[in-house]
């Protein structure tokens, strides 16, 4: 089992110093993400890949992960402690203010409900609430860990989850918004709810979901049910899902080769460098290269979750659950999107898709995540 | 316990993420490995767009390699609108010398596609001028249009082709996949958006021209089957007709021809039925032609010798309780002159003699009650009713030719057995396909079937039937210095409803071969529904001459020793008169009314005189033409002097005295003179109008007031 190295680690724990422990440890994490952001670029060249006039998207994308990784930086070098207690909920309630100004008077301030401009740039404040509210949420439940059977913690914290969300959702981004549901059920799961209780819980989401089909936009219910007949629409909105799965198919076990594959060479995959970047690799370098990007994951997913173990109390813990979480939820409901067993949402790949809210936010969750760490209690 | 905990449920969380892995995992391989061929096509496939270019269409020739069918080159104009630069120049351009509005050929090349027409098969000058601009993105592919440079000619054997040179009757649609050839493209790569790829290879191959047909028809012969069908047609007023020539060593079909016919370059202009294939689509009951079987038979298996004698019962006979008539009553004659005379009494007690099971045997290998495989489409079987199935009086009928039903096609094939010295051989139109660099393939050969009689039966046949034509019922289609052989039909047509036959109308048909020792042309006419004189002799038998007459000549043919025909030629008109009862006018002009009247009344017609006088100075009908018995001839009289009736106006007719006239007799006059009749009462004559002697034009009217011969006014 991929859990098994876990005992050795338990067991060299204390003959090791914390300090080569910490480096080893940013190591096995910093490792396999530049793998992935080199992947990444690479990616993001093929599909904005002309002969002439080569866009500098590519170029973008590596500016991005340089600030990424200074925020790793930034936040690797914080007290967890620190962050957790003086900044998680100003941050949270910042954003909050931010996504609802957006949303009431985003076109007329950016041109867009999405969109924070700031000169130049441009930020998905979204991508930047889902940690807030991870960090918020692991505080809030920490501090009930012991009363976490009352209806009152599940309810508080499906409302701190929840506000965010339906500001996202109305923006409209169903796909950010779709992840702060894993994130509430894998915390709750963390601190001891069971489970019989959170499925109560899903439950009644579910017979509440037709509020939520209201909340919904024509094209996101259009997409809901294309998903479950994708024939009924083949240029539609069925397009997308059909073209990614020709890519895919079409590179076969090796691959088509870097710069050669014809469906997102020809532009047939959609949003080919964002969204739907995983059909582009897996028709240029195959089945292969894949299992070799999921297998990346594989290591930064133990990784974060044996820090998750290490974490000093119960909200270091539930953070890096819930970071863990957002990631994964991203990397699982993308390539699920990519090869047809989930409708379109929009979520991006983490480290792989093209977007600079997306890359700087994904590289800070993981500069909390080595905070989290070195912040771990020594037994 | 905390951490316990927590170790517990992240290793839940780990196995669920793996689960989820796995799954992702299994899809990829799902996509990857097994569905790869699958979504590999389809990914090629759009990303291809495919520009079919049509082939020359193959060309048709007669025999001799005279063009019957060709092609007509013209340019077609597409775009390939993502390389187009100046979208709105070039489409205005285009617009004003090809005549397509502008507006429309701008949003063409707006549109989204890779491939867009702009013009099919312009003009030559025009194409030249467009083709000289050489615009960005404007392409040009040849197509080519079906021309047919004889028009009318052969046109049921040639067929027609559609909108798109796709083969739709006759040997066009037969030999469609020969002819059309193979389609050559153009693959032009896209991307998602339509646009050409700027460098990607556009993959181009090219068409294959069809191969060229060369039929087994001779146009020449051709020509004339057709020519003297029409004339025959427009004579006899029939609804219908058709001729084949044959080449009965080989099977090979020299000439086809079908009346009514069409023009296939403009075949969409005709009547579907004027577009039928009848010699090989239409069947009939053949009558008198058939019992060549009946006797063949007979003689192949020792029942009759030529001389056995026959009684023919007088022209009325009951077999099977089927009442059979002659068409000219006989008592005892031999095996030889049944059919030289063609009786059917004669022929129904050969076939009864014989018995019905070797009648059917005999009828089969004959080739009928099946398609004879020609390679024409929508040959039929014609209907022969298996030996198993029939009464008693299917026997009867069959031995003369009715009961059955048969193409003319069929007919034809069966007198190759009797020309082919006993086997029967397999018609055929096609000769060879030639491919553009001379590669030949031979389609049809002589193709013979089992021996169905002995060569000296046949012989023997030829002997009878060569009679038929100079002695009996087919001296009409005799042509002297030349040995003929032959046999004539004249078949009663079964009422649609299927009960009995139609007194009034008649398939006239004769089939006949020459040189009768040795035939080396077998030639089929059969006339649908003549009117007037019906017998095939009559009808069907000048056809078949005046066609032998004119291939003898082009053929080159020398006439053979005079006196042998002499003698033929002496006894055809009382032979002809004997069998069908059709009678020759005599010449009379020039004779005394009385010798006149006399030698009228001999030939068994009825004299109306016109005029007064003693000597006869005109007739119509004139001498030598064939009439039906006790028709009328009109003579003229005056005394030796001229002083009734001018011949020799041909506008202007003298109005003769019909006075005392009946009224029929009067009708028959005026329509001799060319005038038209108002009558009026009933009776005899008593007032015309314009008077007698007056000159009045031809085609006018003649007022006839009758009344009944006693009573005055």
């Amino acid at each position: 089992m991929a859990y098994l190295p876990q005992k050795k680690w338990k067991q060299n724990r204390g003959s090791r110093s914390s300090l080569r422990m910490a480096q080893e440890m940013d190591l096995t994490i910093l490792l396999p993400v530049l793998a992935l952001a080199l992947i990444g670029v690479m990616m993001v060249y093929s599909s904005t890949y002309v002969k002439v006039d080569m866009p500098v998207i590519y170029l973008k994308q590596i500016i991005w992960i340089s600030v990424g990784l200074l925020g790793m930086l930034f936040f690797a070098s914080l007290n967890f402690k620190v962050l957790l207690d003086r900044y998680s909920l100003p941050g949270y309630w910042i954003l909050l203010i931010i996504l609802a100004v957006l949303l009431a008077a985003g076109d007329q301030i950016s041109g867009s409900k999405r969109w924070l401009t700031l000169g130049p740039f441009g930020f998905q404040p979204s991508e930047f609430a889902k940690v807030a509210t991870t960090l918020v949420l692991a505080k809030f439940i920490a501090n009930r860990q012991n009363r976490v059977l009352e209806w009152q913690t599940i309810l508080g914290a499906l409302i701190i989850a929840g506000v965010p969300m339906v500001l996202i959702l109305r923006e409209p981004d169903l796909g950010t918004s779709l992840v702060f549901i894993p994130l509430v059920f894998a915390l709750l799961f963390t601190v001891g709810v069971p489970l019989k209780r959170l499925f109560i819980i899903a439950g009644a989401g579910i017979l509440t979901s037709p509020l939520v089909w209201m909340l919904l936009k024509d094209y996101q219910r259009r997409r809901l049910i294309v998903f479950l007949n994708p024939s009924s629409d083949t240029l539609g909105a069925g397009y997308n899902v059909i073209q990614s799965k020709i890519a895919i198919g079409s590179g076969g076990f090796m691959g088509k080769g870097w710069l050669s594959g014809t469906q997102g060479q020809l532009k047939f995959v959609p949003e080919h460098h964002t969204d739907f970047i995983f059909a582009v690799m897996a028709e240029e370098w195959g089945f292969l290269g894949a299992v070799v990007l999921l297998l990346l994951f594989t290591i930064l997913l133990l990784q974060m979750l044996r820090i998750a173990r290490a974490a000093r109390d119960m909200s270091g813990s539930l953070a890096a659950v819930g970071l863990t979480t957002i990631i994964f939820t991203q990397l699982l409901v993308n390539l699920s999107v990519a090869i047809g067993i989930l409708p379109v949402t929009g979520m991006t790949l983490p480290f792989i898709s093209y977007g600079g809210s997306s890359m700087i936010v994904c590289l800070s969750m993981l500069g909390i995540m080595m905070s989290i760490w070195s912040g771990r209690k020594v037994k | 316990m905390r951490s316990e905990a927590i170790d517990r449920r992240t290793v839940l969380l780990i196995i669920g993420f793996g689960l989820l892995f796995t799954i992702l995992t299994t899809r990829l391989f799902y996509l990857q490995i097994i569905q790869h061929q699958h979504l590999s096509q389809l990914a090629l496939r759009q990303q291809e767009r495919t520009i079919e270019i049509q082939p020359e269409r193959g060309r048709i020739f007669d025999r001799a390699g005279r063009p019957l069918a060709l092609n007509r080159q013209s340019l077609s104009f597409y775009a390939v609108p993502g390389e187009i630069k100046k979208t709105r120049q070039t489409a205005k351009q285009l617009s004003a010398m090809l005549g397509v509005s502008a507006r429309r050929l701008e949003q063409r090349f707006r549109s989204r596609k890779a491939f867009v027409w702009v013009k099919r098969k312009v003009d030559d000058t025009v194409a030249g001028k467009v083709k000289a601009l050489d615009m960005a993105g404007i392409h040009y592919l040849k197509e080519t249009s079906r021309v047919y440079p004889e028009g009318r000619l052969a046109c049921h054997v040639l067929g027609f082709v559609g909108m798109d040179n796709q083969g739709l009757s006759g040997v066009e649609l037969q030999f469609d996949r020969a002819i059309s050839g193979q389609s050559g493209w153009i693959r032009i790569s896209r991307d998602a958006t339509g646009q050409r790829l700027p460098g990607a290879t556009r993959v181009h191959k090219q068409s294959q021209p069809g191969q060229d047909v060369y039929l087994t028809i001779d146009k020449m012969l051709q020509h004339m089957a057709e020519r003297e069908l029409e004339r025959s047609l427009e004579e006899s007023s029939a609804k219908a007709g058709s001729v084949i020539i044959m080449d009965p060593k080989t099977g090979e079909i020299l000439a086809l021809a079908n009346r009514p016919d069409f023009d296939p370059n403009h075949f969409n202009l005709a009547k579907v039925s004027d577009r039928r294939n009848r010699a090989v689509c239409d069947i009939y009951e053949p009558g008198s032609t058939f019992k060549i079987v009946t006797s063949a038979a007979a003689l192949e298996e020792g029942v009759y010798q030529e001389d056995d004698i026959i009684d023919c019962e007088n022209g009325r006979a009951v077999f099977a309780g089927l009442v059979v008539r002659d068409h000219k009553a006989r008592g005892k004659i031999s095996f030889r002159d049944v059919f030289v005379y063609s009786s059917n009494i004669g022929a129904v007690k050969v076939g009864i003699r014989m018995g019905a099971e070797k009648l059917a045997h005999y009828s089969k290998m004959f080739g009928f009650g099946k398609a004879t495989g020609v390679g024409m489409p929508g040959e039929v079987n014609g209907i022969l009713k298996p030996f198993a199935q029939w009464k008693r009086w299917n026997a009867v009928s069959l031995a003369f030719g009715q009961g059955l039903a048969v193409t003319t096609l069929q007919m034809i094939t069966a007198y190759t057995v009797i020309a082919n010295d006993g086997r029967l051989v397999k018609p055929w139109i096609v000769k060879e396909l030639r491919r553009p660099d001379e590669i030949r393939t031979k389609v049809g050969k002589p193709t013979y079937q089992d021996q169905v009689i002995s060569a000296r039966t046949a012989r023997r046949m030829r002997n009878i039937l060569q009679g038929v034509v100079e002695e009996g019922t087919g001296v009409e289609a005799g042509l002297e210095h030349y040995r003929i052989a032959g046999k004539t039909g004249t078949a009663q047509k079964p009422l649609p409803n299927g009960r009995g036959y139609d007194p009034k109308h008649h398939v006239a048909s004769f089939v006949g071969f020459f040189p009768a020792d040795n035939p080396k042309y077998l030639i089929a006419v059969m006339i649908d529904e003549p009117k007037g004189v019906q017998w095939g002799g009559v009808v069907a038998g000048p056809v078949f001459r005046k066609i032998c007459r004119q291939m003898t000549a082009y053929l080159g043919i020398p006439p053979g020793p005079q006196k042998v025909y002499a003698f033929a030629r002496q006894k055809q008109q009382s032979s002809l008169e004997s069998i069908t009862g059709i009678v020759t006018v005599p010449d009379v002009t020039g004779q005394s009314v009385g010798d006149s009247k006399k030698r009228l009344q001999q030939a068994g017609l009825r004299a109306v005189c016109l005029g007064q006088g003693k000597q006869v100075i005109g007739q119509r009908p004139f001498a030598g033409k064939k009439t039906n018995p006790e028709s009328r001839v009109i003579l003229y009289l005056a005394d030796s002097d001229n002083t009734g009736i001018s011949e020799s106006v041909l506008t202007e007719v003298v109005v003769p005295n019909l006075a005392g006239q009946s009224m029929r007799d009067a009708l028959y006059i005026l329509h001799a003179y060319g005038l038209r009749a108002d009558i009026s009462g009933s009776g005899v004559v008593k007032i015309q109008d314009p008077q007698p002697y007056a000159r009045i034009k031809l085609g006018e009217h003649c007022a006839l007031r009758c009344q009944d011969p006693g009573v005055s006014e």
